[in-house]
């Protein structure tokens, strides 16, 4: 059968728009789910002498999540870390009962996991994490090793680059200092406008 | 194209291809609206997978509804809208599917992201290219592979860590989750394609038995047609045989009338009996009533011959032109008696003699000729002959007359069997409606025919008689000369000569149980000379017999009556054949059919004579059992 083009233009327009604007906010929300958080200046030592994974969190953002599980996947890959900390931040506003979420209490239930609240988010300024899931690693030595996400996308578990690079350097595996991008929410409002603190790009 | 060629060359082919497309479209409908239905729950369960897993983005303490719900919505939405409107409004239209497929793989990609990239929720993408093949479509499965693969590898290409988890992906990796996609996909459109020939398999299964449903309800109309018309034929005949019965009631009765009323007549009326006259005229009506009733007997027993298959003609030499004359000799004194000319025309020479059956030729030219007398009020009767030279030559006979003639309606019921040309005919002239059905049915068995050449109403009719010949090798044909019928008298109706005693000094046994035939036969054997002893049974026909011997004064003929009271005549027949008697036993029976003939013979008789009884045949039947089994007449 022939296709009739003077029969079928309406037909074929209405589906090639469809088409291209299902592909418009797939791609939308590719961007999206790719956009890295901020982050500040991480101290590259610190006066610490032992090696340490810490984590720092939003208690109520659903892409750490994510982070969380990937943390447990590098914990049952039994590094050799000495400490492993999550740090939630709570912000000075933030209500009383900020921290009961289902994130904190899985950070509490991780084996060998510490839980350390941030309160009024020092703790995390004076580390530059600025978004959740903001992973940094030091050595015995208190050398910066890694800093950044461990997660692939915004709240995507599975294999990346973050990931990998902690496992490896849990097993004393000599790697240099690696940086990955961090996804997830601010951990403090440092903004007025939230539409531009939820699309920005990454720095 | 081959299906449409096919389908124009049979009949079976093209609904066959008809009732596929429409089995095809069922199936295409049906999935349709499942997949509707099926993207409306999709979309309401991708919103709800966004409300649960992140509802909420947070920046510090500030929050706002997370980006993946609106996405739910208008994304899943938009995704939704076209596949669902055409699922429900666009059923039949194959680009439909095509947007479903596409629809369903995009829908993969939202679910996905929207869990966050479980792995899990890959199986939704495996999942729904098994859903596709309920439309047994194999393309449909190419366009969702396609879709699917080309997501990835857009996916892969622009953001390598959101599909294979690392930023410099193997292209290796591509082809493995490619061909993930393949394996299943290979299946699927096999699975289809084997769909796909069962349904035609069905379809022409489905179209054979409609063939053979129509061609049986064609025969059964065709048979149910038939037997309508059989039926009306069966009831037709029935009302002929309804109406012969009541003429035959009719034929019957009128001369057994007179017959009975003038035998009563001469038994109480002491006037005319001694009226020599008027006896004279009561027993010719007698006589004549008798012979007219026997006609219509020996009608009725020819034609239930002709329609037991039973009737044989015999086949020997015989002069055409003497039976011709014969005819017109026996038909002379009726045309005269109506005041018509009958004459006989030969066109051609005819052979001085032919081989055929004299008996029945002359039966079937008096019937014609009758009917023509019967059917003529002024004018004549002629007889046109010739001969139809050839491979096989046939004698032609027109029997021409200016009577009332047909209409094609009377010509049509003319030859049927019960049937005259109407039921006034019946009332007018009489007659069992046999004669021409018995006299085509001859001239059938002569080779012949019987037929009406012409006929017009109220002008005539001409009937045409063909009868084969013969072989003629060597006979000689001559011209006869314009016949003028000489006035020769019907030998019935000739002076009685005192008979002569040929049976004088014979010893003759007659066996039957009839008060009046004894005293008949008995008379008639006597006039001639012969001793009859009379018995009433088989019984006393064996003792009288076995005494006869004994005293050495045995029977020349014994006359058997084969239907008697206590002993019947096979039985003694046999029984006296048993016991070595060797004298010459005569059957009399009332039964002529040649079957009753063979049955006597077998019995034990000799010779065989019907009733009723022939004076002069049956005292030359005698004579020759005589003759052939001479016994010492006791002085």
């Amino acid at each position: 059968m022939r296709f009739d083009l003077k029969n079928h233009w309406l037909p074929s327009f209405v589906v090639t728009g469809w088409l291209a604007a299902c592909l418009c906010g797939l791609i939308l929300l590719q961007r999206y789910e790719a956009t890295a958080g901020t982050a500040g200046t991480v101290p590259s030592a610190r006066p610490e002498h032992r090696s340490s994974l810490i984590m720092f969190a939003h208690p109520r953002c659903p892409c750490t999540r994510a982070s969380l599980n990937e943390l447990a996947v590098v914990i049952a890959s039994r590094p050799r870390f000495e400490s492993v900390r999550v740090v939630f931040t709570v912000p000075d506003d933030a209500p009383c009962e900020w921290l009961q979420t289902d994130l904190v209490r899985q950070a509490k239930g991780m084996t060998g996991v510490e839980v350390v609240i941030d309160a009024g988010g020092r703790l995390s300024s004076q580390s530059g994490a600025e978004t959740s899931g903001y992973t940094l690693l030091y050595d015995e030595g208190g050398h910066l090793k890694f800093s950044g996400g461990i997660t692939r996308l915004r709240g995507h578990e599975g294999p990346n680059t973050g990931r990998i690079a902690v496992i490896a350097l849990g097993q004393k595996i000599t790697e240099p200092r690696q940086q990955t991008p961090v996804f997830g929410c601010p951990l403090v409002d440092t903004t007025t406008d939230m539409r531009n603190a939820i699309c920005r790009s990454p720095q | 194209m081959s299906v449409h060629r096919d389908a124009s060359r049979n009949p079976v082919t093209a609904t066959a291809a008809e009732l596929l497309l429409e089995q095809q479209q069922r199936l295409c409908q049906a999935t349709n609206r499942l997949f509707g239905w099926l993207m409306l729950g999709q979309w309401v369960f991708a919103i709800g997978v966004a409300l649960w897993i992140s509802p909420f983005t947070w920046v510090g303490t500030s929050r706002a509804t997370h980006p993946h719900v609106w996405t739910a919505i208008f994304l899943g939405g938009l995704i939704t809208s076209l596949p669902m409107a055409l699922a429900f409004r666009k059923t039949k239209a194959t680009s439909t599917r095509y947007v479903i497929a596409t629809a369903q793989m995009l829908m993969s990609g939202l679910l996905i992201h929207l869990s966050g990239g479980r792995i899990e929720s890959h199986f939704h993408v495996f999942g729904s290219l098994a859903c596709l093949a309920s439309y047994r479509d194999w393309r449909v499965l190419l366009v969702a592979s396609a879709v699917t693969t080309a997501d990835h590898y857009l996916r892969g290409m622009y953001w390598p860590q959101s599909v294979y988890g690392t930023l410099n992906p193997s292209v290796m990796r591509s082809l493995e989750h490619f061909g993930w996609v393949m394996f299943e996909i290979i299946f699927l459109i096999i699975a289809s394609l084997r769909s796909q020939d069962e349904m035609r398999g069905i379809a022409n299964r489905e179209a054979q038995l409609l063939s053979a449903y129509a061609d049986v309800e064609r025969q059964v109309n065709e048979r149910t047609v038939a037997l309508s018309y059989a039926k009306g034929m069966a009831e037709a005949a029935n009302r002929a045989k309804s109406d012969f019965l009541a003429n035959m009631s009719h034929e019957i009765r009128t001369p057994m009338t007179a017959i009975v009323g003038y035998a009563e007549i001469l038994v109480n009326d002491a006037s005319v009996v001694d009226d020599p006259g008027q006896r004279v005229s009561a027993l010719q009506t007698i006589q004549r009533n008798g012979n007219h009733l026997l006609q219509i007997i020996n009608d009725i027993l020819d034609l239930s011959k002709i329609e037991a298959g039973k009737l044989a003609v015999e086949s020997i030499d015989c002069s055409p032109q003497a039976i011709v004359e014969d005819v017109l000799s026996l038909m002379r004194v009726r045309s005269h008696g109506k005041g018509l000319l009958l004459k006989a025309t030969y066109e051609t020479a005819v052979p001085v003699k032919m081989r055929s059956d004299p008996t029945r030729m002359r039966q079937i030219l008096v019937n014609l000729v009758e009917n023509a007398i019967k059917f003529t009020e002024i004018g004549s009767v002629e007889l046109f002959i010739r001969l139809m030279t050839g491979a096989s030559p046939k004698l032609e006979i027109d029997v021409v007359d200016t009577g009332v003639g047909m209409s094609p309606t009377q010509q049509q019921r003319l030859f049927q069997p019960f049937s005259q040309a109407d039921s006034s005919t019946t009332r007018k002239f009489g007659g069992t409606g046999l004669g021409l059905t018995i006299s085509r049915k001859f001239a059938e068995l002569m080779g012949g025919d019987l037929c009406i050449a012409a006929t017009t109403k109220g002008v005539g009719t001409r009937f045409r008689l063909t009868l084969s010949t013969g072989p003629l090798d060597g006979v000689e044909t001559v011209m006869p000369n314009h016949w003028a019928a000489t006035e020769s008298a019907d030998p019935r109706c000739s002076p009685t000569m005192p008979p002569a005693k040929v049976l004088a000094g014979y010893r003759l046994l007659l066996a039957e149980d009839g008060p009046d035939n004894q005293r008949l036969i008995s008379f008639i054997l006597k006039r001639v000379g012969a001793e009859v002893v009379v018995v009433e049974n088989g019984k006393l026909a064996v003792e009288a017999a076995q005494l006869a011997n004994e005293q050495q004064q045995p029977f020349h003929v014994i006359l058997m009556d084969m239907q008697m009271p206590v002993m019947d005549g096979y039985v003694a027949a046999a029984r006296l054949r048993a016991e070595n008697y060797a004298g010459s036993i005569v059957a009399l029976t009332a039964n002529a059919m040649s079957s009753d003939r063979s049955k006597c013979l077998a019995a034990g008789c000799d010779a065989y004579a019907t009733k009723p009884i022939d004076r002069r045949q049956l005292i030359a039947l005698i004579a020759s059992q005589i003759a052939r089994k001479p016994v010492a007449v006791t002085e």
